[in-house]
Parts: structure tokens; C-alpha cells; sequence
């Protein structure tokens, strides 16, 4: 009986674990093409794209193999009870295995226990339980596989020519960007250690500092261009508050008059020199001393007159040294009168006269602080330029290879007077000549038709020259030559443009006031 | 060692037996293999058989047979519409006995150890009825006196499926009784070639007896010892609850064509048929097989179609064996 029951269970134990080691073969197979597909899925979406698939992306598919591997053998594993009934249908025992089994397990001992176990025990003489394992067909595990040998093979496949170049630009782009972002900064920190006292406070913008210090070299080239346009329209932005190109041209013209008088010479030398430093300090020499003498009454009556002749041939400026000027001009006139009607000018004339040169030579030290800031601005907006430059590709200061706009080529400049037969107009437009208030040049002109149909009309009239400019900004963005990261800058140079225009002519109207 | 050769002894002696009294009913009975194994699995389980046939196909030949190889007590009763319960069961008579008037009882056909109720549907269901209790207690009460029938004891009934006019369908309660239902069928050419050559020549085949009936109850016990596993009687419970339409196991055609399903006699029955035939086929344990090859007679006659099943001419045979494995 002993005998009979250890042969049953040693039996029921084998079929068990050859079973499950079937099961665990097929868990295997599922689990190969689990890992085959998601592989294969994952290395074409890779492959496709132009990228060479990362061995690390594999750790997916592995993964994933490893859960259906998991619950495919939790779901068809074989329990004790569920193997003695599969090996009972195998050798189509009738229920005898699982009839014994239960008479052992439940530990009975009677005749006809022992009598069932003894027959079933005979029953199973012959038969081996390892034939009763699930067999996978081999032409399966042959698919699987080629299906892994695919998935190794891809890995083996390289990146695209399009994606080695777009790494490689990207590549370069960081080492560039890197390079304008640490000349950059270096320049800026130049730029300020080596401003003077009074124009350091200006140059020390936190806006500007906080966009240098955060520009950082990248790999996205129109993330590193449109960094770049923000640290422009930042200085674009400064420079225009320290714009003295009214105060400058003013004071140029002034110079001319000035240096013809013997006392006045001192004077316009400096101005034409735009050392304006000089010439404010030539200007205070001149102040009437207590007691004034009639000399220098003379010599101030001098400038004044020279102020007036230099006045009369003035063209439009509404520059602040103008006005000071002016000021000063008409407080020496004043002065001068009231010396000729009451033998002597008074000490408040004198006080007044004294305090317009003073404001006069303010401003005129206003005006070279002014212009050496700009001139550090220049500078690093030249080396911002640079760096811009080279992001696009081009030489320090030169035009791109004829792509991009501002120059022909390299060394070729810009000239819109001659024309090649095959050179493309970058715009529809018409070239005309113009004359601006800073300059004169080549424009392009455009006449746009109107929608026909009903319009509209009202009282107030539009304003001609803003239309006009947006025209002109809008036709200068469109083109498709200009980078997209440009676009941004040049349109708010545009804007600057148009904003100090307007203060100039505000300030005119309030001088004709 | 020596009281498993005993059981063993005891179960070899089972299966000669049987294969004995297969034999030599087969010296008469012609084919019907399958008819008479279950009769006598019906038999050795203590069970009631309804066999059910068109005439003349030689059911009450095949009781007759049985009734002649085993030394046991042989009555039958041609049931009839005018038929009595006390043209069965007995009864009490006034008799003069010593000089004074006595009732006695006088015992009715049905004490015996072999009925043969031949076309028992003819009979009014009051006298159907009364075999209820014979059939279920093995009992007959007269006169507030209950008499013991002797055993073995066991009714082998016989129907007509056709000329059903003046019969009386056999209630559910009493059916339910009957271990098995067997429809008898039409020999074949061969057969009923035999048939013929047995029946009708001058020598008529001698039948002997080779099984008492102390035997038989030793068969009977020998057969309760057969073991089932656990797996196989969840099987068979689950086999007689899905031919009840309202149970949620029960396959679509239980639910659309059956009225009522099989009782808990009919599992009592499945599983004392089943140890039987496991005997017969040399094992000691039941199988789902076992179960499957008497579960159309056990449960054919206990499984009632609705009106739709009617209609449709559905079987119940057919139902039982899509419930089968």
C-alpha cells in the first residue's frame, strides 16, 4: 500500500513539475514575443524618425516581457489539485489519480482505499510523466527567435544622414552659442568696470544684466537667436534713452559758428572735436566773474551773437542743448540790454546769465556722458552682433554667403544701386531714393491697391506716416530671408524708431508753442 | 494485506457474477446488451426499472429471463383499468379458525422478490399508487398493520408509448421512483434473426439460475463501498442541479424546453448506478464517465419538458447528453 501511495505521489509530483516547467516554457514564448514586438514597435519608431534606436530603450520590451512572462505563468501554473486532474485527462486514467490522490491526502486507510490506490498505481506503470508537459512547437520558438535576431540586428543600424547633420549642427551651435554666451558676459563686464563713474549707474540696467547673465549656451539654434534678439531689443532699448544724435548735430553746426570768433574759438574747437567735456568747461571759463568785466560782457555778447547766426541757419532740431542754448543766447541779450539802457547789468542778469551756461555746460557734459554710454552700448552691441553672426554661420561683421540679409556675400556688402540680371528682388517693391531726417538712402516702394467696395468715411484724417511705416516694417518682416529669430528685433528697432520720432517732433511742437 | 484480498475477492466475485447473469439472460435475450447491464444495475443497486417499448420487443420476455436466473420469487401482474390497490397488495379476508370468525390477511402479488408490472399505465392511478410505498419503503400497510417485503424486492414495469387511449400516464412521484427508465428498442436484422431461431424451433434454450438473492445483497453492498472522489461527486451534483432551468449552470436548452429538473433521488440514483458499473469495469472508484453512461436512464424520466419542449418534439436524452462532459 505504501509503496503504492509513494508511487502516486512521486507521480502526481513529477507530473506536476514537468507541467509547470511547460508552462513556464510557454510563459518563455509569450514572453519572447512580447518583448520582440514592443521591441520591434519601439526600434521603427526610432528607425523611422531617421534616429538610431538606444540599447537602453530595450529596458521597455524587458519590462513588459517580464509581466507577461509573470502573469502568464501565475494565470496557467498548476496547482497541485489542477496537475492531478490534468495528468488523470492525460493518461486518461478515469479519475483514478484524483480519486487516489484525495484517499492520500485526506489520509484514508480502508480496503477499498487501499485497493483503489494499488489499481491505480498499476494503472500508471508505463506511463511518463514528463510526457504529459506542454509541448511549444518549435516552429513558434524559431519565429520568436527571428524575431529577437531582428530586434538585435536594429540595433545595429545607424543614424540617418539628416539626423548626424542635425546633431552635428546642433553641436556646433552649442559650442558657438557657448563661446558668444561667455564673450558676451565677458564683454559686459568690460563694459561696466571700464565705464566712468557717471555712466556706470546708466549702463547698470537690471533688465540687461539679468538677460546677459541668463543667456546660456544651447543646442536649439533659433532658442539661442531668439535669446540673442532679447539682449538686443535690452540694449536697443537703452541705447535709445541715450540717443544725443540731436544734441550731437546741433552742437556740430554750432561748432562751426563758434570757431570763427577769436573768444569763442576754445568753444567750437571742442565741439567740433565733440568733446564736449572741453567745451563745457571752455563755456564755464567764460561766466562773469564779481565784478564782471567789460571784456567778458563783450566775449559773452560775442557767443550770443554767434548763437543767433548759427541759429538763423539751423534746420530742424529740437535738441535739449538747443534749447540751452538759446536760453543762455537770449539771458546774454537780456543782459546786454539792460547793461545799454541802465549803464550796467544788474546781479540778477548776471545770476541768470551765470546759471544758463552752467545748465548749457551740464548739458553739453550730459551729452558726452550720454554718447560715451552709447559708444559702450555700440560696443557690446557690436560684439552681440558678432556672436549673432557667427550663430548664422557668417564671419565677424560680414554678410552670410548671400542668404541672409545685409550683404551679397562674403566681403560683398550691400549694393542696391546695380542690380545682377539673375538677382532676385527680395521684395516686390519699387527702389526709390530717400530722404529721412537722420540720412538718406535706397528704400523700397510698394503701391498696394485698395479692396474695392463701400468705405467708410470720417472726420479724422489717419495718420499717413505711421501707415507708411508699418508698411515698411511688415514688408521687411514677410521677407523670407530673414530669420524668424530676427524678426522680433527688427521690429522692435522699428518701433524705437518711430517712438523717437515722435518725441522729436512732440518736442518741435513744443517749441514752436 | 489479507482483508484487502478479501475486498478485492469480494469485488472479482462481484464481476463474475455479474458477467454470469449477463450470460445466461443472453442465452435467451437477444442483443439488447445495453438494456439488460442497466436491468441489472438497477437490480443489484435495489432499484425499480420502467422499461418502455412498443410491443413485441420482448421486455417482458427479458423480466421473465431475469426472474428465471436468479433463485428468487417471481410474480407478475397485467395492470388493467378495472385492476384494484387490493388485487395487488392483499387483503383481509373473515375466515373460521378454531371455531370462531377471524379476519386474515391474504398477501397479494406483490409479495415477492421479482413484480412484473406489465403495461403498468393501464392501471387507474389509484392502483398505481399503490405501489408507492412498496416501491419506496418496501412496506405494504393494511388495516394500520405494516408487512415487510421481503428482499430483494424490486418492480420491473413495463409501458406502451402508443395506444395511449385509455391509460394513465404515470404521476411524477411515482416515476421519480423508478431507478431507470429504459426505452427498448428495435432489434436488429441480425437480431431478430436469432430471435426467431430461439423462439420458434423445438428446442427452447434452458435457462438456469446462477444468482440468489443473498447474493444479489451482497452485490449490493459490495457496490456501496466503491469510492468517489470529491471532483466526481461535485460532477454529478453539478450534472442533476443543471437540468433544473431556474439553476444558473443550466445550459440554454434546459432553460427554454424544461419545466421541471431531477430530484436529489435522481443524484442518489446517478451515484449508486455509477458505483455498480465502475465494479463492472474493474475499478474501484467512480468515474465522470461512469456518471455520464447512466445519466440519460436515471435522469430521462425525472427531467419534465414545458409545453414548448413538447412542441418542438424535443428529447429529453438529448438534453441530459449535452449536460454530459
Amino acid at each position: 500500500m505504501s509503496e503504492s501511495k509513494n508511487r502516486v505521489q512521486d507521480f502526481a509530483a513529477a507530473g506536476r513539475e514537468h507541467l509547470n516547467a511547460g508552462e513556464r516554457a510557454r510563459a518563455a514564448l509569450f514572453a519572447a514575443f512580447a518583448f520582440s514586438v514592443v521591441a520591434l514597435a519601439l526600434e521603427l519608431s526610432f528607425l523611422l524618425r531617421g534616429h538610431r534606436v538606444a540599447p537602453l530603450i530595450l529596458f521597455v520590451p524587458l519590462v513588459v516581457a517580464t509581466l507577461v512572462a509573470w502573469g502568464v505563468y501565475a494565470r496557467f501554473r498548476y496547482s497541485h489539485l489542477r496537475a492531478v486532474g490534468r495528468l488523470d485527462h492525460f493518461f486518461n486514467i478515469k479519475e483514478g489519480l484524483i480519486t487516489a490522490d484525495e484517499h492520500i491526502r485526506a489520509g484514508r486507510n480502508e480496503e477499498i482505499h487501499a485497493l483503489q490506490i494499488d489499481h491505480t498505481a498499476r494503472k500508471l506503470e508505463g506511463h511518463d510523466p514528463a510526457s504529459a508537459r506542454r509541448q511549444t512547437r518549435r516552429r513558434l520558438w524559431g519565429l520568436a527567435g527571428v524575431l529577437i535576431v531582428l530586434v538585435g540586428g536594429l540595433l545595429f543600424i545607424d543614424d540617418s544622414t539628416e539626423v548626424k547633420t542635425v546633431r552635428a549642427e546642433a553641436e556646433t551651435t552649442m559650442a558657438l552659442s557657448t563661446e558668444v554666451a561667455e564673450d558676451l558676459k565677458e564683454e559686459y563686464e568690460r563694459m561696466i568696470e571700464e565705464a566712468d563713474p557717471e555712466i556706470k549707474e546708466m549702463l547698470e540696467d537690471p533688465a540687461l544684466k539679468s538677460a546677459v547673465e541668463q543667456f546660456e549656451g544651447g543646442g536649439d539654434r533659433r532658442a539661442v537667436m531668439r535669446a540673442l534678439s532679447e539682449i538686443d531689443r535690452e540694449l536697443a532699448k537703452m541705447s535709445g534713452q541715450f540717443d544725443t544724435r540731436a544734441d550731437e548735430s546741433y552742437l556740430k553746426e554750432l561748432a562751426e559758428y563758434l570757431s570763427e570768433g577769436r573768444e569763442t574759438a576754445a568753444i567750437g574747437e571742442a565741439l567740433s572735436n565733440s568733446d564736449y567735456k572741453q567745451a563745457a568747461s571752455a563755456l564755464e571759463s567764460m561766466r562773469l566773474n564779481d565784478p564782471s568785466s567789460a571784456a567778458e560782457r563783450e566775449a559773452l555778447e560775442k557767443l550770443a551773437a554767434r548763437i543767433g547766426e548759427a541759429e538763423k541757419s539751423m534746420s530742424n532740431n529740437e535738441s535739449g542743448s538747443r534749447r540751452s542754448a538759446n536760453e543762455m543766447s537770449r539771458e546774454i541779450k537780456k543782459m546786454a540790454n539792460e547793461a545799454g539802457e541802465q549803464g550796467k547789468a544788474s546781479n540778477e542778469s548776471k545770476a541768470s546769465v551765470n546759471d544758463a551756461m552752467n545748465k548749457s555746460g551740464d548739458g553739453m557734459r550730459q551729452v558726452q556722458a550720454k554718447s560715451n554710454a552709447q559708444s559702450a552700448l555700440d560696443r557690446l552691441r557690436e560684439s552681440l552682433a558678432q556672436g549673432q553672426n557667427r550663430m548664422n554661420g557668417e564671419g565677424p561683421g560680414q554678410g552670410g554667403e548671400g542668404q541672409q540679409p545685409g550683404g551679397d556675400g562674403w566681403g560683398e556688402g550691400v549694393d542696391r544701386s546695380r542690380r545682377g540680371p539673375d538677382a532676385e528682388s527680395p521684395s516686390d517693391g519699387e527702389l526709390e531714393h530717400l530722404s529721412g531726417l537722420l540720412g538718406e538712402g535706397e528704400s523700397e516702394k510698394v503701391i498696394e491697391d485698395a479692396f474695392s467696395g463701400a468705405g467708410v468715411a470720417t472726420a479724422a484724417g489717419g495718420d499717413n506716416g505711421a501707415v507708411a511705416r508699418e508698411r515698411q516694417m511688415e514688408a521687411f518682416v514677410r521677407r523670407d530671408d530673414v530669420p524668424e529669430e530676427m524678426k522680433h528685433g527688427v521690429k522692435t528697432y522699428f518701433e524705437r524708431i518711430h517712438e523717437l520720432e515722435k518725441r522729436i517732433n512732440e518736442g518741435a511742437s513744443d517749441g514752436k508753442e | 494485506m489479507e482483508k484487502n484480498k478479501t475486498v478485492e475477492q469480494a469485488a472479482e466475485l462481484f464481476a463474475e457474477r455479474f458477467k454470469s447473469t449477463k450470460e445466461e439472460i443472453g442465452r435467451f435475450i437477444v442483443g439488447q446488451d445495453e438494456i439488460v447491464d442497466r436491468v441489472l444495475m438497477a437490480v443489484i443497486a435495489g432499484g425499480h426499472v420502467l422499461l418502455e417499448g412498443v410491443p413485441g420487443l420482448g421486455k417482458t420476455a427479458l423480466v421473465h429471463t431475469l426472474a428465471q436466473v436468479m433463485d428468487l420469487d417471481f410474480k407478475r401482474v397485467q395492470f388493467t383499468p378495472d385492476l384494484l390497490p387490493a388485487d395487488i397488495l392483499g387483503t383481509n379476508i373473515l375466515i373460521d379458525r378454531d371455531g370462531s370468525k377471524v379476519f386474515d390477511f391474504q398477501k397479494g402479488p406483490i409479495f415477492t422478490n421479482i413484480l412484473l408490472a406489465d403495461e403498468i399505465n393501464r392501471a387507474t392511478p389509484k392502483t398505481q399508487s399503490a405501489l408507492l410505498e412498496t416501491m419506496q419503503e418496501k412496506t405494504v400497510t393494511i388495516g394500520g398493520i405494516c408487512h415487510r417485503l421481503d428482499r430483494p424486492y424490486f418492480v420491473l414495469a413495463t409501458q406502451n408509448p402508443i395506444e395511449m387511449d385509455g391509460t394513465y400516464p404515470l404521476p411524477e412521484a411515482q416515476l421519480d421512483r423508478f431507478f431507470f427508465k429504459l426505452s427498448v428498442e428495435l432489434p436488429t436484422h441480425a437480431e431478430m434473426g436469432l430471435i426467431l431461431d430461439r423462439t420458434t424451433g423445438i428446442e427452447a434454450p434452458v435457462i438456469s439460475k446462477v444468482i440468489d438473492g443473498a447474493q444479489l445483497l451482497e452485490m449490493e453492498q459490495v457496490a456501496r463501498r466503491v469510492t468517489v472522489a470529491t471532483e466526481v461527486r461535485d460532477y454529478l451534483v453539478g450534472l442533476v442541479l443543471a437540468t433544473h432551468p431556474d439553476n444558473a449552470t443550466a445550459p440554454r436548452d434546459v432553460a427554454r424546453f424544461v419545466r421541471y429538473g431531477a430530484s436529489p433521488r435522481a443524484a442518489q440514483t446517478l451515484i449508486s448506478a455509477a458505483r455498480v458499473r465502475a465494479l463492472t469495469e474493474g475499478r474501484y472508484h467512480v468515474a465522470k464517465e461512469d456518471v455520464n453512461a447512466v445519466a440519460v436512464p436515471a435522469l430521462c424520466h425525472r427531467v419534465l419538458l414545458n409545453f414548448e419542449g413538447e412542441a418542438e418534439g424535443v428529447s429529453t436524452a438529448d438534453i441530459i447528453r449535452g449536460l454530459t462532459d
